[in-house]
């Protein structure tokens, strides 16, 4: 294994799983997920080399798997989409108890617009700033500002009253 | 739920998930190292690869060039590989599932189907895409602009040239016409005009490859309907639109469609 390989093997085993739990909160399935952070780490490969600055390789990385996702995100045939699986208008069934009320926010999660769950996890999860964001995202800072909270507002719709977080 | 409590939400739902087993580091470098020969070797053969899938297109259809439009079998445009042909008919529609959002979409897709000019093939001939979805399919989604859309779509062939139609049912679309139809397709929108088609008020988009038409019902309800000659993959593109605007103008304002 040369150097390339073995520095794109140890980076793959430090950040995998984290981009993983990222990945998996943006499609809310491990298996899509792990689909994700393989397309994403094949699209680094690529460019691996080029990448000069090994600091800055988180973001980079970062912004590759939430575009990914975006991009297998769009519907329809003309914009080369993927069925909606989720039925999306039947309700949410209501929860008994925490794990219960993670799996309910996970499901009403995935019923957010795609660029309005990147948007939250992006500064949820990712802790990242509007500014941050925005470069991920190719947007405006007001832009995140608008998509997060409209994303905010649908997530409290979509969860039913008994789920407490 | 606020902000804070959402940051502790999602932190709680991935702690509380059960993940499979770790990646495996060497599976991905080896598929990493696999997509970048077939990349290397794509763009160095570039020229005889654009002669190899021509003849192999035309193998596949040779036998739709004597005048039939069997429907291909199952084509992966994304790695060429075909299956055995699958003879289907036109009036096979698809199944009605039994939720309300999949079957109002599904019917979309029935209705589709049904407004395609005779001479077409327009069945579930199983085309994939270049990303690997079935351009034979339906669904629903929320948009950003928080509308609900209904969309279904469908590849068209003629003497083994295949293009595609699409349809949405866009409900509560609060913006105007030509809003609705950027929301619902991905490139262009930009030539959007409004125009009277016989006495219906639609807007109509004219793109190079891409065509379409929508209108906005009494009870708020927006149907769109689009076409293109081509699928975006290596399949022949058709050698003109299937749809007149005033066969896109009669669905877009089928007051039925709306209803669903």
């Amino acid at each position: 294994m040369d150097d390339r390989d073995t520095g794109f093997t140890e980076y793959f085993a430090a950040r995998s799983s984290t981009l993983r739990s990222t990945a998996f909160l943006l499609c809310g399935d491990w298996h899509r997920a792990e689909d994700l952070v393989q397309t994403t780490f094949i699209k680094l490969y690529r460019v691996w080399n080029r990448v000069a600055e090994r600091g800055k390789l988180d973001g980079y990385v970062r912004k590759i798997l939430v575009r990914t996702f975006l991009d297998e995100a769009r519907r329809g045939f003309f914009r080369r989409e993927t069925v909606t699986e989720d039925p999306g208008d039947t309700s949410l069934p209501s929860s008994t108890g925490a794990v219960e009320d993670r799996v309910v926010l996970l499901r009403a999660l995935t019923r957010v617009p795609a660029r309005q769950r990147a948007a939250l996890v992006l500064r949820y999860w990712e802790d990242l700033s509007l500014e941050e964001s925005a470069r991920v995202l190719r947007c405006s800072t007001g832009t995140v500002k608008s998509q997060a909270s409209r994303g905010l507002a649908l997530l409290r719709d979509e969860l039913p009253a008994s789920v407490t977080l | 739920m606020d902000e804070f409590e959402l940051r502790g939400a999602l932190r709680g739902t991935v702690e509380t998930a059960t993940p499979p087993p770790a990646m495996h580091a060497g599976a991905v470098l080896a598929e990493a190292k696999a997509a970048q020969q077939v990349r290397r070797a794509r763009i160095a053969g570039a020229g005889s690869a654009v002669a190899v899938a021509l003849i192999a297109v035309g193998a596949v259809f040779l036998p739709g060039m004597g005048g039939t439009d069997q429907a291909p079998g199952p084509i992966n445009a994304a790695t060429g590989g075909t299956s055995s042909p699958r003879p289907t008919s036109r009036t096979s529609s698809p199944s009605r599932p039994a939720d309300p959002a999949a079957a109002r979409s599904s019917a979309l897709l029935a209705d589709l189907l049904d407004a395609v000019p005779d001479g077409y093939n327009a069945t579930n001939v199983n085309i994939m895409l270049p990303n690997g979805h079935n351009a034979f399919s339906h669904g629903s989604e929320l948009l950003d602009s928080g509308a609900r859309d209904y969309w279904a779509t469908a590849p068209i062939g003629k003497s083994g040239r295949w293009g595609g139609v699409e349809a949405h049912v866009v409900d509560g679309a609060a913006r105007d016409l030509c809003a609705v139809v950027k929301d619902v397709i991905s490139h262009g929108g930009a030539n959007c005009a409004v125009a009277d088609v016989g006495s219906k008020a639609v807007v109509l988009v004219n793109d190079r490859v891409q065509q379409w038409v929508a209108h906005r019902h009494d009870n708020g309800v927006v149907v769109v309907i689009g076409q293109r000659t081509d699928l975006g993959n290596d399949l022949p593109p058709l050698g003109q639109r299937p749809l007149t605007v005033d066969d896109m103008t009669r669905f877009a304002t089928k007051s039925d469609i709306a209803r669903k």
